[in-house]
């Protein structure tokens, strides 16, 4: 009984928004424009292309003075480590985000990639937070920094964690109700 | 050739045609165009028929977009936002629609994953879609109770994983098991499987509401 009213509830909603959304949907400028998987996959592009150009920059300070104190080479090797991983992580992303084929996959097979693309969002981030925290760290360290500017880094370093936690909950919770 | 044969004035309008044109527009182009190449009218003419074809396949499948739309959207903006897209993913796909499933099935294909492909984070405190902004939802009892209907219609599936939404979907638009399984990648024993356990989840649900 139940289902004969929700199919009789979907015509009607079926109808009623096709006579609500009756104009042509797609003009010619529209037509040139991305998906959002498109500019999903293209903001995973410019990260790895920003991780890759911050690396190889990273790589030629090594060469002048610019960079502060007695630790120079360790931290730049460390920045140029960090960008190197933020950057493969970001391409291996971009790649399984350009695998999604929503005219030739299954729902299922695209709903499968889907998860694990944001689960390994989470995870690559769970890798880059704790390694940005002990690069500042250790950039504040080779710099001889004092109390106070340690004091800021600190608590910048806790509401970072503290945000990055109630997103980790969000996305969770979603997880679990996106999962089949 | 064909194509040469064909006399300047008329490969005018045919672009005039293309691109949209009409009146004064029609004989201000067909005065400063030069005149189309073999090549460039034979492209045009693609165009065209793949134009006709978009606007066919759109007019015959509106309503199954528009109930897949209304499954997946978390909010009105959303809404449109997947429509869009799966207008865009149509358009671009039709040209290598080679017609191994019927078209049906490629209509919901391609409007299904890009639905479960872009599926945003939900808030939890809104769990039903403000529907008098998408529909014409009037002040009578009838419009009332309607209103009533469809928003617990909403918040049920809302409660779906995107597979389950799909199988749903198309069982609501009274779609044979085959082509659900299809569709979904999965076998048709299984989608009679699955959508029984959907059916006693929603039937829970429809309880609490």
């Amino acid at each position: 009984m139940i289902f004969n009213e929700m199919r009789r509830t979907w015509n009607e909603t079926s109808e009623r928004m096709n006579r609500a959304g009756a104009d042509m949907p797609l003009d010619g400028g529209n037509r040139r424009r991305h998906t959002a998987l498109q500019k999903l996959a293209e903001r995973y592009r410019r990260f790895a292309i920003f991780g890759l150009m911050m690396m190889g920059t990273v790589t030629l300070m090594t060469t002048g003075r610019i960079m502060p104190g007695e630790h120079r080479l360790m931290m730049l090797v460390a920045f140029a480590i960090y960008f190197a991983t933020a950057s493969l992580m970001d391409f291996n992303l971009y790649r399984k985000v350009k695998k999604i084929d929503c005219w030739r996959m299954s729902v299922r097979e695209v709903n499968d990639l889907a998860l694990s693309c944001r689960k390994r969002h989470l995870q690559y981030m769970a890798v880059l937070i704790p390694m940005a925290i002990v690069l500042i760290g250790l950039f504040a360290y080779s710099c001889g920094a004092d109390r106070y500017v340690l004091a800021g880094l600190f608590s910048g370093i806790v509401i970072g964690l503290l945000v990055g936690y109630r997103y980790f909950r969000e996305f969770m919770n979603n997880y679990k109700t996106f999962r089949d | 050739m064909f194509t040469e044969t064909i006399n300047k004035e008329a490969m005018y309008y045919c672009y005039a045609d293309i691109y949209g044109l009409s009146g004064l527009a029609r004989w201000i182009a067909a005065l400063f165009s030069r005149p189309a190449k073999g090549a460039e009218l034979r492209r045009g003419c693609r165009d065209a028929v793949a134009e006709a074809q978009f606007q066919k396949v759109v007019g015959d499948y509106r309503k199954v977009i528009n109930g897949i739309c209304f499954s997946y959207a978390s909010d009105p903006a959303d809404l449109e936002d997947l429509r869009q897209d799966i207008y865009l993913n149509i358009w671009r796909g039709l040209q290598q629609f080679k017609g191994e499933s019927s078209m049906s099935t490629w209509i919901y294909r391609v409007a299904l994953n890009t639905c479960v492909s872009t599926v945003r984070k939900r808030s939890r405190s809104v769990d039903t879609l403000p529907i008098d902004k998408c529909l014409e939802c009037g002040d009578t009892d009838d419009d009332r109770d309607y209103q009533e209907r469809v928003e617990s219609l909403y918040a049920m599936i809302a409660c779906l994983s995107p597979v389950e939404k799909a199988i749903v979907t198309m069982w609501l638009d009274g779609n044979p098991y085959e082509e659900i399984a299809e569709v979904v990648g999965l076998s048709k024993n299984n989608v009679g499987i699955r959508l029984h356990r959907i059916k006693e989840k929603l039937a829970v649900m429809a309880k609490k509401i």
